[in-house]
């Protein structure tokens, strides 16, 4: 490249080609990654409503729902017990749950939960229950709160 | 009242839309009292937002509650402070800062870039006047915050998550740097309508790009020491969808800023870089589009309001129209030279792109995963913590190690005996440091002690590059080592200020990586006179204390802390209960020693026999993660202070040929 | 009532304000001119003498700093030496015949 290289050269130089090569690669190997992430870790988790529930049922999924009934400790070994009920429709789950329990918590709020559903009582992870954002505020902040 | 607010937005709107139209014909028709005229009405849309806020607040100092907005977002009982949070407590709310900031922005990004701007300027404006006009629509439309009921005897209150005084500096600080984007896009955008895709435009969103990119990295390093102290999940980053928000457009700007340096040198990367700001402020509209419009609970829950609607009409138009243009101006946007060498400065900021877009695309990925899956199937399936901690170790450590080679790395070319010399030491503080690391067990985690290393190569190369420029200095011109040191950064601020920048993001990648993974955890439940041990402390719960406050009532388990028999002193989480707002927050309790790092004690719940369910974390050199703000924010000051030196060259190189626009 | 007044107040004082460089006689310099081709090309040079300047001064910190070797620096400085040149006396060239 001497003077002004405004125009690129017809013949691109043998290290050019090299840098095209070279960065081709890597993006090929970026998308690699991607590829290769998605098809062997097991990366995702079905997100179902009670409705979906039984059709999954020894498998691990994120449960949504309303809790309507609420009793017991969450930071006893015997756990929470709580009922969660379909945003719109009438069926329900009973769950139990160990280990934190986030700040908005309450009867009538929303809630996600991961576990597995077994003899139809949903056993949650320990320390997985999270509470959407209430409806009651409709602020910005409150999905990442929620995670107590 | 109400009403004047309404009308006020109305007004604001058509005016949006009137400039927009009298830009286009002052762009075209060339002449200047359209071009006038557009601006006033960039100056006519501030004064009817600033109405529109006044009317506004005032309806939340006084607990108006006529207004919905207000009863949705406050109650008499809350204290005077929290009113200014509840501004952006409510979507209308934050859409109307939206506006404010923009509106005050337009003025600001024409002023200063009035000097270079010649014919592009009308086209600046119309830009800007179209995406002021969008948000005056949503807020005359969807999201109004002048809606008016009978008003109820006391409001809902403010969520208590947001009466904390980090939700005074977090929100608006990512604003500012979301609606900041703006100003580059709208350059962007007027280089290519008006066919001048010279560096103008580079020049001109220079400082503009860095501030609001700077803000965006503040607000988020805000919103994870709110995470960390006051949410308490003995965490600082969630991987949540509204912290994805900032992420995706600030690892997109960061891409941006290197990338538009080969572009001011070479002549290259025009239609990349293009394709970046766009692509930034894209993301900055999808951000303020995920946590406003109800998208992320799902695709039904979105298809029901209007405002997901309107969003995604918008953010479809900037993808759509960045696009075309692009298309249309390629034939500009040929590159002048090309890459020399792969062993050049240029090409490891090449790489550094492709690694940042990757690692936005990850997080789209998973921000959309859900939504594409709901969409394709009838089950939403979601990912999760791992799939992002993956990416940011898999993109992440690589770039970190760019971070280190790029500045020992000439522009356009370096040969491999040159940089034999400038690796040595880099590279020694690597593996000595990893060896060390493993000399000390902390080999546990493999990523930690790659970091580790990496961080330390990066420490030295920076030191290094201070060390070897002051001394050139001292040699060259003969001054002094503090005057070649301090004259070294004056005349170079924006190398100097980058490479403080840099060691502030080693300085919270070794925070993020001491607070994650070599943290200790412990829970257990506590009787009276029971103690829980984690790490060297041990914790021993003495009793339970009740406290009343204003609009809450607080009860926390007392404990002592002793480290290796010597006592530390009490610590003292507990639980709130807001009455009005009938929920209840968690008071963590932090030990904080600058030197090592911090005990972070929650409490889980009370049991009726008085026995606490207590868990506890300790996180060595976690206060690294938010001291590196301050180097940040510094090295971005640095890099943004006014340069007259620049100043006058710049404006020089347009002067000569008095460009016309300037008024 | 007084709110309606004070809208149409708050209308029409916008109105006048951003009509106002409509209404008034039009002036002489109202005329905005698009760059000519004379002038894009100058600005073009000037912004390559800038970009070549630029990198000599890079190079010549690069080299102080022992950051590129001394064949390297040499083939460079030629390169942007001629650069500059070539534009600064293109410049020199149209400022002639202006």
């Amino acid at each position: 490249m001497s003077e002004t290289p405004a125009v690129a050269p017809e013949e691109p130089k043998p290290g050019f080609r090299h840098v095209r090569l070279v960065i081709a690669l890597a993006v090929a190997s970026l998308l690699g990654t991607f590829a290769v992430y998605t098809a062997f870790a097991d990366s995702s988790i079905p997100v179902l409503m009670v409705s979906q529930a039984q059709a999954y049922s020894g498998q691990k999924v994120r449960l949504e729902g309303k809790v309507t009934t609420s009793h017991g400790d969450a930071a006893d070994a015997s756990g929470l017990h709580f009922v969660v009920k379909d945003y719109k429709g009438s069926q329900t789950l009973p769950v139990v749950y160990t280990g934190a329990v986030p700040d908005a918590y309450k009867i009538g709020r929303d809630v996600v939960i991961d576990g597995t559903l077994k003899d139809g009582v949903f056993t949650a992870v320990p320390d997985s229950l999270v509470t959407k954002c209430p409806s009651k505020y409709s602020d910005k902040a409150t999905t990442s709160d929620t995670k107590s | 009242m109400a009403l004047i607010g309404q009308g006020a937005l109305i007004l604001a709107l058509l005016v949006a839309i009137y400039s927009a139209g009298t830009s286009l014909w002052a762009a075209t028709g060339h002449d200047r009292r359209f071009l006038v005229s557009a601006r006033h009405g960039l100056w006519a849309i501030f004064g009817l937002v600033i109405v529109a806020d006044a009317i506004f607040l005032r309806a939340l100092f006084t607990h108006d509650f006529t207004f919905k907005v207000v009863s949705d977002t406050s109650s008499r009982s809350l204290p005077t402070v929290y009113l200014i949070t509840a501004w952006w407590g409510s979507q209308a709310g934050s859409l109307l800062l939206w506006s404010t900031v923009l509106a005050i922005f337009s003025l600001l990004g024409l002023r200063s870039t009035r000097r270079v701007l010649g014919e592009l300027q009308p086209w600046m404006i119309m830009v800007l006047s179209l995406i002021s006009g969008f948000f005056l629509l949503l807020l005359v439309v969807p999201a109004s915050p002048f809606v008016t009921q009978i008003a109820p005897v006391d409001g809902v209150g403010l969520n208590p998550s947001l009466q904390n005084p980090y939700m005074a500096l977090h929100p608006p600080s990512l604003y500012l740097g979301y609606v900041g984007l703006a100003i580059p896009f709208s350059l962007a955008m007027a280089a290519m309508l008006a066919g001048r895709t010279d560096a103008r435009w580079v020049v001109a969103s220079r400082r503009w790009t860095l501030a609001s990119w700077g803000f965006l990295g503040i607000g988020m390093l805000l919103g994870a020491h709110w995470a960390y102290t006051e949410v308490g999940w003995g965490g600082f980053w969630a991987w949540d969808p509204v912290e994805n928000a900032a992420l995706m457009p600030w690892l997109v700007a960061t891409a941006f800023l290197h990338s538009v340096m080969v572009q001011e040198r070479k002549g290259m990367l025009k239609v990349w870089n293009i394709a970046l700001i766009a692509g930034a402020f894209a993301l900055s509209i999808f951000g303020t589009f995920l946590t406003r419009s109800g998208i992320l609970s799902s695709i039904h829950a979105f298809v029901a309001t209007d405002i997901g609607w309107y969003f995604m009409v918008g953010l479809g138009a900037v993808l759509v129209g960045a696009f075309v243009l692009i298309l249309w101006r390629l034939p500009l946007l040929r590159a002048d030279q090309r890459i020399e060498s792969l062993v050049s400065r240029e090409a490891t900021f090449l790489f550094n792109n492709l690694l940042l877009v990757g690692l936005a695309f990850a997080v789209l990925w998973g921000v959309v995963f859900p939504l594409l899956t709901e969409a394709v199937g009838q089950v939403r399936e979601s990912v999760s913590t791992p799939f992002y901690e993956f990416f940011v170790i898999a993109f992440g450590l690589p770039l970190l190690l760019l971070m280190g080679i790029g500045p020992l790395i000439a522009w356009r070319r370096a040969s491999f005996r040159q940089l034999r010399t400038t690796f040595l030491w880099p590279v020694l503080g690597g593996v000595i440091t990893g060896a060390v690391m493993v000399a000390f067990g902390l080999d546990s985690s493999w990523p930690g002690v790659a970091a580790g290393s990496i961080c330390a190569f990066v420490t030295v190369t920076i030191i290094s590059e201070f060390v070897r420029g002051t001394a050139a200095r001292h040699r060259v011109a003969g001054e002094s080592w503090p005057i070649a040191f301090l004259h070294l950064i004056d005349r170079n601020r924006r190398r100097y200020g980058g490479y403080i920048v840099h060691l502030g993001v080693v300085m919270f990648v070794i925070g993020a990586v001491g607070a994650s993974a070599y943290q200790t955890e412990a829970e257990g439940l506590l009787q009276k006179g029971e103690s829980l041990t984690v790490g060297s402390n041990v914790l021993t719960f003495e009793g339970v204390e009740r406290e009343r406050g204003p609009n809450y009532s607080a009860r926390s388990a007392v404990l002592r802390v002793t480290s290796d028999g010597e006592e530390i002193g009490v610590l003292r989480p507990g639980q709130r209960a807001y009455t009005r707002e009938q929920t209840t927050s968690n008071e963590v309790a932090i030990n904080t020693t600058l030197t090592q790092g911090d005990l972070f004690v929650i409490l889980d719940g009370i049991r009726a026999d008085g026995a606490v369910k207590i868990k506890a974390f300790y996180k060595p050199v976690v206060n690294l993660l938010w001291l590196a703000g301050f180097l940040f924010a510094g090295g971005v000051i640095l890099c943004v202070w006014p340069d007259p030196r620049e100043r006058r060259r710049i404006a020089k190189r347009y002067a000569e040929e008095s460009l016309p626009g300037e008024s | 009532m007084l709110a309606a007044i004070l809208l149409a107040l708050i209308a029409l004082a916008v109105v006048t304000f951003i009509a106002w460089p409509l209404v008034r006689a039009q002036g002489e310099d109202d005329q905005l001119d698009p760059l000519s081709d004379d002038q894009r090309r100058r600005l073009a040079l000037r912004e390559e003498r800038d970009l070549a300047l630029q990198a000599l001064n890079e190079l010549d910190v690069d080299r102080a700093t022992n950051h590129i070797g001394d064949q390297d620096y040499a083939e460079l400085v030629a390169e942007y030496r001629a650069q500059a040149a070539k534009a600064i006396a293109a410049l020199d060239a149209e400022d002639d015949a202006a």
